[in-house]
């Protein structure tokens, strides 16, 4: 019981905190405890942990206190009910199969509603209830516990509490067991008012019939006879059965009758109405209680998912494992591009190099090329692995040109390894570069001012750096 | 504690930052810009499967200079046969011999250290020789290696290209993931093709795949409960106003402010929910227009909900009146039955109608969300759900909810009058009003067809 009034806590946390934007983890993470257990140990952390418990301790007692005062009430008119139906008049002349179906017949009516209500949960309705039963406590509670009363969570931690009581999970039970307590206490009072009255009243019991035969009376009588015959309590013989109806005048045959028959009577409303229904009582009890041990939190509400990904998120850090010792030394340092850069013609003594271009971007650096009357036009190298960045340093080595034309993609990465290359041709001794940057249509300007940084760094004047738009040429 | 372990290699700028973002669910996992040079660190984050298993993964610094690396490498026992991997290793001794490569070091620590290997590759770049030569130093690691295609709708146009060149070089086990356009069957691709390629760590592997179509299921659900429950608490707001206008006016605006904020309760949560940061969304209000809604005794839908519980409610009061009838043994002759009947359907009309009524004759009006706010405000939140759950955790793009969304019927759930008429009749079920009664079954009910329909 206590990891239901555990969870019931987590629960009332959640009429409160449902809503809430920001949910506190309240505790220490744990990996190794699951997630019920954190949320338990959430709740029984949490600032408002006492006032929750407080309410929650107050609605258990209300609730008992009515189901205690429904049952006094009950046992009540049970007991008025007989004293109705057996000592109305003072000539005192029972009709037994009349009294016994006054007892039963609303009695199983009400076997059968129960047990539909019990096979189809559903049915129960409980948010009116629920209202309906809050307004009763609410005007009984500003009478008699003002403070509780005007408790800012007293509504919500209420209709939580209800909820859970009454809902579909324990509610049928919850229901049940009020049904057959009230049954219980009607039949208590009833069969004790009989006890006591038949002990202090001389009553004749009678059996009366216009439509039906002797005989099914007769039947009916050793029907309802055979259970307490067996418990060796006195019922009416077949003589006395029919004496019910042809009365004799024999003294002691009619004490006999008299003692007979209201055997019969509370033995009956024992057996067949007291305890069945404390059977089913009990039966109930029980059942509440496995449910209550078995209750679970769903757990896929929004509310308990967003909580979980803080108390037992599915991830965590490592951390660094391999830290870079240069951080300061490598801090990038940001340069910025001219507001208009120089447009660079070609001289006549120039070489083109195509750095890493794709297939569409050499072609424009191609036509590019054209456009400046270049005889170099269908010798440009697009140096884009080992072997061809080898190739065009040995070959620029070699040759006399002074101007080398470096026509490079604005969307490509400037990394290291542009860079080490770059480096590596800008070396060469008596050359003059210039860098020409293929910009597309939806280029980012933090490119602009990395390739602005790397051509700084390999020593590319500022003056001697271009920029052509590609136009409608798509990224790579 | 039981880890399988991954690195996530890959050029500068592929992507590897935003694929353990998208991964661990975490916008704020290292540092992700638009230059080389980004992640100098090794840095790790894992996913928990339980509490003795976890998916470690390690993003790692960009190899930016792998031509200079790979021609360091082949260099090594010029004439000699020796293994890739030995190679690796004897660069790693000899690493101050080349201060220029401390970054691709790390990366090779990491190829080394680690079970397997994402190769992540932008499908946006042409491939260049700088690429094949990072797939040739990959395997001189001698472990699984798995290409993550980043990148697939913005590169399209390279994918098959790609995919060729991976053949060719033996690679055929890629998978496709863009880390902006995110799929979460891609995600659980990732997980299947480890499992191909780890045999040993198949059960392992299976337990973290079905732990995350779990968890992924399970915040779904919460959302649309999330969705579903704004749209009953904002269908069932009705404010009550006398007949004037500056009063009708001032609860217009009431309750305007008030479903605005259900609304951005709901995102928030809804945000919340998927792991992102409430700063991902672009903050728009909602267009709520003036609803009045009157009372309609002869409506369809009113009448049978009338006639549906008045007969509850007689039943209910005559099962009352026929228990005490009996239990005073049939001295009321019956009047205590027949008294419960009224006082039920009285209880009824009253617990349906009192309010109306009481409107009515009073002249007072109540104003309430209009049918075509509430298809707004349905479509806005499934688009919101749709982008979130389409949304990787590495975009920098702010979520925008397109306000001018043409109210398409076809988005709208079918039965969608009838959960409207359903809701007009239960303001009892919405927080916004003062008679909020909490869970009912019905709405419980409503809340399930409406989840269904999303």
């Amino acid at each position: 019981m206590k990891l239901f009034e555990n969870r019931l806590l987590a629960e009332g946390l959640r009429a409160l905190e449902s809503h809430s934007l920001t949910l506190l983890a309240c505790i220490k993470k744990s990996d190794e405890k699951s997630f019920e257990s954190l949320l338990i140990e959430r709740a029984q952390n949490h600032e408002k942990c006492s006032e929750i418990n407080d309410l929650f301790l107050h609605f258990n007692k209300i609730i008992m206190n009515t189901f205690y005062l429904l049952f006094v009430v009950v046992f009540i008119l049970g007991g008025l009910a007989v004293n109705n139906v057996l000592f109305a008049s003072p000539s005192v002349s029972v009709n037994f199969f009349w009294a016994f179906a006054l007892f039963f017949i609303p009695n199983i009516f009400m076997f059968v509603v129960w047990l539909l209500f019990f096979m189809q949960p559903q049915w129960l309705q409980n948010g009116s209830l629920g209202k309906l039963f809050l307004m009763l406590i609410k005007q009984f509670e500003r009478h008699f516990n003002k403070s509780l009363n005007n408790h800012k969570y007293y509504q919500p931690l209420f209709l939580c509490y209800f909820n859970i009581h009454f809902g579909n999970a324990l509610g049928r039970y919850q229901l049940s067991k009020l049904t057959h307590l009230l049954w219980l206490g009607y039949f208590c009072g009833a069969t004790l008012m009989s006890i006591v009255m038949l002990a202090t009243h001389q009553v004749d019991f009678i059996w009366q019939t216009s439509i039906l035969s002797s005989e099914a009376f007769q039947s009916l009588t050793n029907l309802l006879a055979y259970l307490p015959q067996k418990l060796s309590l006195p019922v009416p013989t077949v003589e006395q059965i029919q004496q019910g109806y042809f009365t004799t005048d024999n003294l002691l045959e009619a004490e006999n009758r008299r003692l007979a028959w209201s055997s019969l009577l509370i033995s009956s409303l024992f057996l067949y109405g007291l305890l069945p229904r404390l059977c089913l009582f009990l039966l109930m009890n029980h059942s509440l209680k496995n449910k209550k041990t078995n209750y679970q939190i769903d757990l896929t509400d929004s509310y308990y998912v967003r909580l979980r990904q803080i108390l037992k998120p599915n991830k965590t850090t490592l951390g660094i494992t391999d830290p870079d010792d240069d951080l300061a030394v490598n801090t990038i340092q940001r340069h910025v591009k001219p507001s208009q850069p120089e447009k660079n013609t070609l001289s006549d003594n120039h070489y083109a190099i195509a750095i890493e271009l794709s297939e569409q971007q050499l072609d424009f650096a191609k036509q590019h090329l054209t456009s400046q009357h270049s005889k170099f036009v269908n010798e440009i190298t697009n140096a884009c692995d080992h072997q061809s960045q080898q190739s065009v340093i040995a070959s620029l080595q070699n040759i006399e040109s002074h101007e080398i034309v470096l026509y490079v993609s604005m969307n490509r990465l400037p990394d290291r390894g542009l860079k080490r290359f770059i480096s590596e041709l800008t070396a060469i001794p008596q050359k003059e570069f210039k860098l020409f940057m293929l910009v597309e249509k939806n280029h980012h300007q933090q490119r602009d001012s990395d390739w602005y940084q790397l051509a700084a760094s390999v020593g590319i004047m500022l003056d001697n750096i271009s920029h052509i738009e590609v136009g409608d040429v798509k990224h790579d | 504690m039981t880890d399988l372990s991954v690195a996530v290699v890959g050029h500068a700028n592929a992507g590897k930052t935003s694929l353990m973002r998208t991964l661990l669910r975490d916008s704020e996992f290292g540092e992700v810009a638009d230059q080389a040079g980004t992640t100098r660190h090794v840095e790790g984050g894992a996913l928990l499967i339980d509490e003795s298993k976890r998916l470690a993964l390690f993003d790692t610094p960009g190899l930016e200079d792998s031509i200079a690396l790979l021609s360091i490498l082949n260099g090594f026992f010029a004439d000699k046969n020796v293994d890739g991997i030995e190679r690796l290793q004897h660069f790693l001794t000899h690493l101050t011999d080349y201060p220029d490569l401390q970054q691709e070091a790390k990366v090779l620590r990491a190829l080394l250290s680690n079970d397997l290997i994402f190769y992540v590759i932008d499908l946006r770049e042409p491939i260049l020789g700088k690429y094949q030569d990072e797939l040739k130093i990959l395997s001189y690691a001698a472990k699984p290696v798995i290409p993550v295609l980043n990148f697939t709708l913005l590169g399209e146009q390279n994918s098959e290209a790609w995919k060729d060149q991976l053949a060719r070089l033996n690679f055929h086990a890629y998978v496709s993931f863009d880390n902006v356009h995110f799929k979460f069957s891609d995600e659980l691709k990732i997980y299947k093709k480890m499992q191909t390629m780890l045999a040993n760590k198949e059960a392992f592997l299976e337990d973290l795949i079905n732990l995350r179509q779990q968890q992924w299921l399970e915040t779904f659900n919460s959302a649309k409960k999330l969705v579903a429950d704004l749209f009953i608490e904002v269908g069932c707001a009705r404010f009550q106003a006398d007949n004037k206008e500056s009063i009708i006016n001032k609860k217009t605006s009431q309750l305007q402010q008030t479903v605005r904020q259900a609304e951005n309760h709901c995102i928030q949560q809804l945000l919340q929910l998927y792991q992102f940061r409430q700063s991902d969304l672009q903050n728009i209000e909602l267009p709520i227009q003036q609803g009045i809604w009157e009372l309609d005794l002869f409506s369809s839908d009113n009448l049978q909900e009338f006639g549906i519980n008045l007969g509850g409610h007689i039943a209910k009061g005559a099962g009352v009146g026929v228990a005490i009838d009996v239990a005073v043994g049939g001295i009321t002759l019956g009047a205590a039955a027949l008294s419960g009947g009224v006082v039920g359907a009285l209880w009824s009309v009253k617990q349906r109608y009192y309010d109306e009524i009481e409107a009515k004759v009073t002249g007072r009006r109540y104003l309430c969300v209009d049918d075509a706010t509430l298809q707004v405000l349905w479509l806005r939140q499934l688009t919101l759900l749709m982008t979130l759950q389409q949304r990787g955790h590495a975009s920098v793009n702010k979520i925008e909810l397109d306000t001018m969304a043409p109210i398409n019927t076809d988005n709208l759930p079918k039965k969608w009058s009838r959960y409207l008429s359903q809701l007009r009749s239960h303001p009892q079920w919405s927080s916004l009003n003062n008679n909020y009664q909490g869970d009912s079954n019905k709405r419980e009910q409503l809340l399930t067809q409406l989840c269904d329909n999303i």
